[in-house]
């Protein structure tokens, strides 16, 4: 055997003929996405380990909203507008491989058209997520947490509840009111220390008694809520309404509530909580359209290639990886659709 | 209408998977999913089987026709398989600690 023909000649066992009848690209981007997979896989087992081991939706006291998975005030999320958003996402996946099909039949002006058409389906999809985002940010949401709003004036747990009770009685002093509202709960299970000081590792730290929610939970225990072992790590931001709470319970004189009253204000004037609804929301469908834009940049590319004339029936594996690539956004949409809007 | 770009040469039909019939059964599917939280409520059992199997059914429509595992070398399908095996264990796990 001559060295020319030990070149092309592929020293590969006759028995792998037909196994591997894909090209190294294909190969590639299974590999790729089968990594990005697990990517997504990460962040979805942490939403649902999140949302399992904090409260269901509650109307939360301030200091509650941590602890809780989505307070009934917390932005909705609008199922319709989602659902059409994922009828254009399949759509696109269609002219993907249609514009494959197309490219492979040999009807390139077509195969452009299609690739065209996906790559507007993607773009109509994270514009979407732009508007809902938008909404989301607009009605107080952000990954770092929830703005607090106006509670209702009737609420005695409403962070405002002293300041409007004194003004409507003028002729009590704010302590009294502080006592009438927050006296009468049992705040012996508090221990603000160790509220104030918690954090993850203590968490991981904790003997298994302590994580039993019947047990000794160190965090506070309220009527009609039921406590699950919580990630919630507190933060500065957190402290504000908690610290709020404490200091009304216990207030000893005026100058308590009037320090109190300070917190208050704070809350009023947009104190956030961090809350484990909107920081995975936004980090699911961020990464997820980030993602779709990717694509769209991909398929941009695939576009201007296809406009030189480099695919055609025989060379058309460049548009078939970047098909592969645009339905596993498609599929892992499947997941965040069901996950996070149908649930 | 001529595409004026193929010629006799290049042209050879290819046998397509039935792209439109997959379509209608993915729309079916969504517009079905879209109709469960109102119906049966957001996070009752039943309602959380029937949406984890549309999905399921979904996913393999998608990965099998769109993606062509169906019809591609069995090994792609190994390799698209294995995370599928691992985080059905690691969604178990999950499962069983809460």
């Amino acid at each position: 055997m001559s060295h020319d023909d030990h070149h092309h000649e592929l020293p590969i066992p006759e028995s792998y003929e037909g196994e591997f009848e894909f090209t190294n690209g294909k190969f590639a981007i299974w590999l790729f996405l089968v990594s990005d997979a697990m990517a997504f896989i990460g962040f979805l087992g942490a939403y649902m380990v999140l949302r399992m081991s904090t409260t269901a939706d509650i109307t939360p006291t301030p200091e509650e909203v941590t602890l809780s998975w989505k307070p009934d005030w917390a932005p909705e999320l609008d199922l319709v507008a989602t659902g059409v958003n994922t009828f254009v996402l399949i759509i696109s996946s269609v002219t993907m491989v249609k514009a494959l099909a197309a490219f492979q039949d040999g009807f390139i002006n077509r195969a452009k058209m299609f690739i065209l058409a996906t790559a507007a389906g993607g773009i109509f999809f994270v514009g979407f997520q732009v508007w809902e985002w938008t909404h989301l940010i607009h009605a107080g949401a952000t990954m770092s947490g929830l703005q607090i709003p106006e509670f209702d004036n009737g609420d005695p747990y409403h962070p405002g509840a002293v300041q409007r009770a004194a003004a409507n009685n003028p002729d009590r002093t704010r302590l009294s009111i502080a006592r009438e509202l927050y006296g009468g709960r049992d705040t012996t299970a508090w221990d603000q220390e160790k509220l104030d000081s918690f954090t993850m590792a203590d968490y991981v730290n904790l003997p298994m008694e302590f994580l039993n929610p019947d047990q000794a939970d160190p965090r506070p225990k309220y009527p009609g809520v039921i406590h699950m072992p919580s990630f919630s790590i507190p933060t500065v931001e957190d402290k504000v309404p908690a610290q709020n709470r404490w200091d009304l319970q216990n207030a000893r004189n005026e100058e308590d509530v009037d320090r109190a009253a300070v917190l208050q204000q704070q809350v009023e004037d947009g104190a956030r909580v961090s809350n484990m609804f909107c920081s995975t929301i936004f980090v699911l469908t961020g990464f997820h359209g980030l993602h779709v834009f990717i694509g769209v940049v991909y398929l941009w590319i695939i576009f201007f290639r296809a406009r030189k004339g480099v695919y055609g029936p025989t060379n058309n594996s460049p548009v078939e990886i970047a098909g592969l690539y645009w339905h596993f956004v498609d599929l892992v949409w499947v997941l965040l659709f069901m996950l996070i809007y149908l649930l | 209408m001529t595409d004026e770009t193929m010629t006799s040469d290049e042209h050879e039909e290819h046998v397509h998977p039935p792209y439109m019939k997959v379509f209608s059964i993915l729309a079916a599917l969504t517009m079905i999913e879209l109709f469960i939280p109102p119906i049966i409520g957001d996070v009752t059992w039943l309602a959380v089987t029937l949406l984890v199997l549309i999905a399921i059914w979904k996913m393999k429509l998608i990965m099998g026709y769109f993606m062509h595992l169906a019809f591609d070398a069995r090994i792609l399908l190994l390799v698209a398989g294995t995370p599928a095996i691992l985080a059905s264990i690691m969604v178990i796990a999950f499962m069983m600690e809460y």
